[in-house]
């Protein structure tokens, strides 16, 4: 059989599984919102770090554009002067760290013959010298660079596309462009400052908020800017990264897509399994900075908090079960007590001492049910050994009765040339006071059945009573009528109970075959399949005093008698059907031929016992018959 | 044997029902208890119902009688079936008890 985990370990495991699922509960709860928190805190973070990254380019950038306007403005005044413009751009590429290279580059023929005119300084990237050169020749014919040409044709100032600066220095370069124009609004000349813009790759490289997150600013075409010199990215833009891109990956897509629209904003974006967000948003001069963030760092946080989280459970959790385990293991021991005293008190021991409880609670009530349950056995004992004892006493009373009965009767039958006499005497359950018996003295032979009124150990006393008294009178030879009064006048003394014994007292002359008889209240006895005519007088013990009347007849040779008692014509079947008179007749005058008196009262009992069909025989039955030879 | 006891002024009127025989003769002894302790005791008994009775309940009835007598009080048993009478007849308890 499996062992079943004691109360208190089942207890505590239960209460420890609750526990559990509530703190996994709250665990949930605290990190779903903690991670809430966590990635709007982020993106809002992310978001200001973005503005003031954005403000901070923004103003390096404006330094640069100052710069060349000032030139620009100078050197429209100045314009006559053209050594004084290759000073201007040594004195710009010398004050502004971040300018490599200055220009400023006049339209063809603006001046006189000269098809090319274009002052330009530059900083040697090893040595930091500034050279200083005309920058246009037929080798170099910048009025279909970039640089020139787009303020040129639209009037405006703008950065270009980043390069890199294959001839000078090697560096990854933008070009600002400024139009001079005349009065009349013709661009006359344009200057450009050469910018490294490795300094911004700096600047965004500190500004990484998450290890893993990507900063990137991108120009208006969406080529990125912040990248290191010789870089692989050199040249590629945010369109063609997507190339590399799985194709069915609509979040990115889309997320290009509205970065490149020039708003500012902010979009969760998936890529495989990781779910990343970005903020962008467009810098004055059209560029696009944005800053992407993995949610598995911005929220590794949390899982260090869950951590800690689910470690400090788990001690509670094994505290509550230490705690839990405990108490109850303290507040059940008296149920372990109690099955100790149930075990002793089934064992028999019905005083054990029981376990004292000091508390008011359920134990307690069950200390006390327990002991009323005690209490209870007890008595129950007592009273059932009382009674055992009474039904001991009792049951021995009887075997007391039956066989003062027993012994009383005679149980040898003398074999004779005159007579054949036989008796039985089949006791009920419980006791009756049936007797019989017989004496032959000299050439008489007296006889008699009789029945006591009452049971047990009182009756058997009375039988034997009256049995000795009849056997002692008869001895005497005295006449039957005195015998009986005799008789009567022996058991009626002391005999307050109302006990009487009814009896028929027979005696045949053996020789003369002359039959004298007196009935004491009993059953008129059968002579040769008839009732004998007899006088009820009154059964014995009721009056003493009382004058018996004897009657007298004869027995002749093959006379056939037979005595009994109650119990043979009161014979029931469960139907309360009784033996009766009739069929005691009948039985006598079928079977008067059977060969001994010792056969016929065993086929009378067995013809009782046939008709009553097992039913229990409540009253002892005494046959006797008597065959005069 | 059941037994019904009606007070009809100073007479007791007992209606007797059933068998009287050793399994119940106890209980009936039990049932007579207050004719026996009637003081002045007038007692009429119906024995219409009553099927049959064992010298058990021959000796109740004597007893009772006994006590009847005793007291100088009445007892008479009425309207019996000839089975019943011919026990007390048999017994000589008709000479002892007063059967109508």
């Amino acid at each position: 059989m499996k062992r079943q985990k004691s109360f208190s370990t089942r207890l505590s495991l239960n209460i420890l599984f609750v526990t559990s699922v509530l703190f996994l509960l709250a665990i949930g709860v605290a990190s779903l919102s903690a991670h809430l928190l966590i990635a709007d805190e982020a993106e809002n973070s992310a978001g200001h770090l973005l503005d003031a990254t954005i403000t901070k380019i923004e103003k390096s950038l404006m330094e640069i554009e100052a710069a060349v306007q000032v030139t620009a403005w100078v050197a429209d005044e100045q314009k006559s002067n053209k050594d004084y413009l290759y000073e201007m751009t040594r004195a710009v590429v010398e004050k502004t760290d971040k300018i490599q290279g200055c220009a400023i580059a006049f339209a063809p023929y603006y001046f006189e013959g000269e098809y090319y005119f274009s002052p330009y300084s530059s900083r040697d990237s090893q040595t930091g010298e500034i050279q200083t050169i005309q920058l246009g020749n037929p080798s170099y014919d910048y009025f279909y660079m970039d640089w020139f040409q787009i303020p040129f044709l639209s009037g405006n100032p703008c950065w270009s596309e980043p390069y890199f600066d294959e001839g000078g220095g090697r560096f990854y370069m933008t070009t600002y462009s400024y139009p001079i124009k005349d009065s009349e609004g013709n661009v006359i000349a344009v200057v450009t400052a050469d910018v490294n813009i490795e300094w911004i790759a700096d600047i965004l490289e500190s500004v990484r908020p998450y290890n893993s997150s990507h900063v990137s600013l991108v120009s208006r075409s969406g080529a990125y800017i912040n990248i290191d010199s010789g870089s692989s990215m050199i040249g590629e833009t945010v369109y063609s990264t997507l190339a590399y891109v799985d194709d069915d990956d609509d979040d990115i897509d889309s997320l290009v897509m509205s970065m490149m629209s020039g708003t500012r904003g902010t979009r969760k974006y998936s890529r495989g399994s990781n779910m990343s967000f970005a903020v962008f948003g467009p810098l004055a001069n059209g560029w696009i900075l944005s800053i992407s963030c993995d949610y598995r760092e911005v929220l590794a946080r949390t899982s260090k908090m869950q951590i800690i989280l689910i470690f400090i459970a788990l001690i509670g959790l094994l505290l509550i079960f230490i705690s839990c385990y405990s108490i109850i293991k303290k507040l059940t021991r008296p149920l372990v007590k109690f099955s100790e005293s149930a075990r002793q008190i089934a064992k028999g021991d019905f005083n054990t001492v029981l376990p004292e409880i000091k508390s008011e609670d359920e134990i307690r009530q069950l200390r006390d049910a327990f002991d009323d349950m005690q209490h209870s056995l007890n008595e129950y004992i007592e009273n059932l050994k009382k009674t055992m004892a009474t039904n001991e006493r009792f049951s021995s009373e009887l075997n007391v009765a039956s066989r003062i009965q027993m012994a009383m009767l005679p149980k040898d039958f003398p074999k004779h040339e005159r007579f054949d006499l036989c008796a039985l005497l089949k006791p009920a359950k419980e006791v009756g006071g049936d007797l019989y018996d017989f004496l032959q003295k000299e050439d008489k032979l007296y006889f008699a059945v009789g029945d006591v009124s009452g049971k047990g150990v009182p009756a058997s006393m009375f039988m034997a009573i009256t049995r000795a008294a009849f056997h002692f009178l008869a001895n005497m030879g005295i006449e039957l009528d005195e015998l009986t009064g005799t008789l009567n006048n022996a058991v009626c003394e002391g005999n307050d109970t109302g006990m009487f014994v009814t009896m028929f007292i027979g005696c045949v002359d053996l020789k003369t075959g002359e039959f004298k008889y007196c009935n004491a209240g009993h059953n008129p006895v059968v002579v040769n399949g008839e009732f004998l005519d007899v006088k009820p007088n009154i059964a014995l013990g009721l009056f003493p005093g009382f004058k018996f009347q004897m009657q007298t007849g004869r027995l002749e040779s093959g006379a056939h008698v037979i005595l009994y008692t109650d119990g043979v014509t009161e014979a029931e079947r469960s139907d309360k059907q009784q033996f009766g008179d009739s069929a005691l007749l009948d039985w006598a005058k079928s079977h008067a031929g059977l060969a001994t008196q010792k056969e016929a009262c065993c086929n009378l009992l067995d013809t009782v016992h046939i008709f009553t069909e097992g039913n229990e025989q409540n009253d002892d039955i005494t046959i006797m018959t008597l065959k005069i030879k | 044997m059941d037994v019904s006891i009606v007070k009809e002024g100073a007479k007791s009127l007992v209606k007797l029902s059933g068998r009287l025989d050793t399994t119940n003769a106890d209980k009936f002894q039990a049932d007579i208890t207050p004719l026996m302790e009637d003081p002045n005791p007038d007692i009429e008994f119906d024995c219409t119902d009553m099927e049959y009775t064992s010298s058990q309940g021959l000796r109740m009835f004597l007893l009772l009688q006994k006590s009847v007598s005793s007291k100088g009080g009445k007892m008479v048993m009425k309207d019996m079936k000839p089975q019943v009478k011919e026990v007390f007849e048999i017994t000589g308890f008709s000479n002892i008890i007063k059967i109508l």
